[in-house]
């Protein structure tokens, strides 16, 4: 019950799994000796425990869901994030002075306006510069 | 449909963001061989020429402590500008 936690969500199944014994129990006479309610307590005790089991599965599937949502990333996993170090190894070998500065003060935070007045060029041009470096390590790399 | 051989994107933030951390924590250098002075560091942030700061810039990218400490004057010098 722990697990479930809410005594809300419990209280809830319960209910739910009264009301199937209670549908069984309504329909008892066009069935079968075999297939009839002997135990009322054990039977609903039987309902609840598998409603509680279905009720944690959701509970694990929403968990999950939830993790992906707030996404790790792409580079959460050991291959990826080797790929990207090569990435950043290679695209910094590649960068000239001004490209590099330009690449570590976006990593800082800059806005592009803001790294181009200071190589006194358009934020358009900024971006293009570092981008272009960008594009083509990723192009010569295949990542 | 999608190309299958297109390569997956990579957002800018999200490199970004790697490149922050790696860069970070990757070159540790404890014994501070080569290190430029914090002066250095100041002038190429708020003055960044070629010619002056080359190695500074070369050296940035393969020391986490310097590369951190110019985050730091990145940052201060944004706050400066902003106010």
């Amino acid at each position: 019950m722990k697990l479930l936690g809410d005594p809300a969500v419990i209280a809830n199944l319960l209910e739910e799994a009264a009301a199937i014994v209670s549908r069984r129990l309504r329909s008892q006479s066009s069935r079968t000796d075999a297939q009839q309610i002997q135990k009322v307590p054990g039977f609903l005790f039987k309902c609840f425990m598998r409603k509680v089991n279905r009720a944690k599965r959701k509970q694990v599937v929403t968990v999950s869901l939830r993790e992906v949502a707030q996404s790790k990333p792409s580079w959460a996993d050991p291959a990826a994030e080797f790929d990207m170090k090569i990435l950043v190894d290679e695209f910094l070998d590649h960068c000239d002075f001004m490209t590099q500065d330009m690449f570590l003060r976006r990593v800082e935070g800059f806005s592009w306006e803001e790294i181009g007045r200071v190589y006194e060029m358009s934020a358009h041009n900024a971006l293009e510069r570092v981008r272009h470096v960008f594009q083509q390590v990723r192009a010569k790399l295949k990542i | 449909m999608p190309d299958p051989k297109r390569r997956k994107d990579i957002k800018e933030e999200e490199f970004l963001g790697f490149a922050k951390s790696y860069l970070s924590e990757a070159f540790p250098n404890p014994q501070r061989n080569g290190c430029p002075r914090d002066s250095e560091l100041t002038r190429m942030a708020e003055h960044p020429n070629e010619t002056e700061h080359a190695s500074v810039s070369q050296h940035l990218t393969r020391c986490s402590p310097c590369f951190n400490r110019y985050m730091e004057v990145l940052a201060e010098l944004k706050t400066r500008k902003a106010e």
